[in-house]
C-alpha cells in the first residue's frame, strides 16, 4: 500500500473533518485517494466497467450525504468499501430484475457461446479471467482483486468485508486456487 | 523448496507484481522464484488476473468531484434559502439540513398563531371567529329573540296578532 507516501499528507479522519465544515478540497483528495478502490470493488461485483463507474459515483454520493454519520470507528476506506458492496449489490439486483424481466418477453434465448470456434475467436485471454472471476464466490472475488489489483493487506480486506484478516487470507488463496483450476479447464 | 517458504513468498506475489515490495523482500521473493518449481506458475497466474483488471476511467474522479461539488453548491442554496449562515460548515450535514426544515416549520407554525390571535374573540354568532370573515345567511337573523325568551305579556300579543 502507499502508506509511506501518505505519510506527510493529512489521514482520512482528518479529512473527513474538513469535509464536514465544507472544505472542497478534501473532498477532491479523498476522491482521488479512494476511486480506484471503489471502482475495483464495484468492478468485482458488476463485471462491467461502466455500471461500475456509475456504482462508484453514487458510493461516493452516498458516503458524503451521510458523512455526519461516519464515526471514525472503521477506517474510513472500510465504511466507504461497505457503501459502495452495498450500492453496486443493488444495481446488480435491479439489473438482474430486468434482465428477467425482458428474457421473460422472449420466445428464444440468445445462444452466444454454442460454436466453439466463434467462441474461441471472441473471447480473448483477459475476457475469460473476467468469467471465471465473476463466477467466483463474492468474499474470493473481492479478496483476490482488492489484493492484486489494489495491493490491500489481509487486514484491509478483511476489515472491509467485514470479516478478519485469516479469513481474507483463506478466501484469496481459495479463490487463487479455484482461478488455476478454472483456467486450466 | 519447503511449504513454508513457499507461502510466506505467496503472500508477498501480489506486492511483487505491482512493484510495491521493499528492496529486501524483493531480493528475497527473487531469490525465491529462481529456485522454485511452483512459484513461477503463480506469478504467471497473477499477471494473467492483474491484465484482466478493469482499468479505472481516467475521466471518473473528476467526475465524482463534479457531482460532490454540484452536490455541496445544491445544500448550499437550500441553506441560504432558508436564511441561514452555516457558510460550508455542515454542507453535507443532514443535522444542519433538519435543523433549517425545523426553523421553517416553526416560523410558520407561529405565524399561523399569531393571525389567530389576531381574530376578534366573539363575533355576533357567539364564539366562532371565522364567523365574523366569512359572514353567511345566519347573520342576518342574529339576535332574533326565540320563544323561550319572550315574556308571557310578549307571547300573548304574538299569539294575538298571528292568530288574527
Amino acid at each position: 500500500m502507499a502508506e509511506d507516501s501518505r505519510s506527510a499528507s493529512p489521514t482520512d479522519e482528518e479529512l473527513v473533518q474538513r469535509v464536514r465544515k465544507g472544505d472542497e478540497r478534501a473532498v477532491n483528495v479523498l476522491v482521488d485517494r479512494h476511486h480506484s478502490v471503489v471502482f475495483r470493488t464495484c468492478a468485482a461485483i458488476l463485471s462491467d466497467e461502466d455500471l461500475a463507474a456509475d456504482a462508484s459515483q453514487n458510493s461516493f454520493l452516498k458516503a458524503f450525504r451521510a458523512i455526519e454519520r461516519f464515526r471514525g470507528e472503521a477506517a474510513f476506506q472500510t465504511w466507504l468499501l461497505a457503501i459502495a458492496r452495498n450500492e453496486a449489490r443493488r444495481l446488480l439486483r435491479k439489473i438482474k430484475r430486468r434482465r428477467e424481466d425482458r428474457l421473460g418477453d422472449l420466445d428464444i434465448l440468445p445462444t452466444v457461446g454454442n460454436d466453439p470456434l466463434v467462441e474461441v475467436t471472441l473471447r480473448s485471454d483477459v475476457q475469460r479471467v473476467r468469467e471465471v472471476l465473476a463466477d467466483l464466490p463474492e468474499k474470493q472475488r473481492l479478496s483476490v482483486t482488492l489484493r492484486i489489483f489494489e495491493g490491500l493487506s489481509f487486514r484491509e480486506i478483511g476489515e472491509s468485508l467485514d470479516s478478519t484478516e485469516g479469513s481474507a487470507r483463506v478466501n484469496y488463496h481459495h479463490g487463487i486456487q479455484r482461478l488455476r483450476e478454472l483456467l486450466e479447464t | 523448496m519447503t511449504k513454508t517458504e513457499c507461502a510466506d513468498v505467496k503472500d508477498l506475489l501480489p506486492q511483487w507484481i505491482r512493484g510495491e515490495l521493499g528492496e529486501s523482500d524483493r531480493a528475497v521473493v527473487l531469490q525465491h522464484i529462481s529456485s522454485c518449481a511452483s512459484c513461477p506458475e503463480e506469478v504467471e497466474l497473477l499477471r494473467r488476473i492483474q491484465a484482466a483488471a478493469f482499468s479505472t476511467p481516467a475521466s471518473l474522479a473528476s467526475e465524482i468531484k463534479s457531482v460532490l461539488v454540484a452536490e455541496m453548491a445544491v445544500v448550499g442554496e437550500i441553506e441560504s434559502d432558508a436564511g441561514l449562515e452555516y457558510g460550508w460548515v455542515g454542507r453535507f450535514g443532514g443535522r444542519q439540513l433538519a435543523t433549517a426544515a425545523a426553523v421553517v416549520l416553526a416560523l410558520g407554525a407561529g405565524l399561523i398563531w399569531q393571525r389567530m390571535q389576531a381574530l376578534p374573540e366573539v363575533g355576533p354568532l357567539g364564539q366562532d371567529p371565522f364567523a365574523v370573515v366569512w359572514p353567511s345567511d345566519d347573520a342576518d337573523v342574529a339576535g332574533v329573540p326565540t320563544l323561550e325568551d319572550l315574556s308571557a305579556e310578549d307571547l300573548a300579543l304574538l299569539l294575538e296578532e298571528f292568530g288574527g
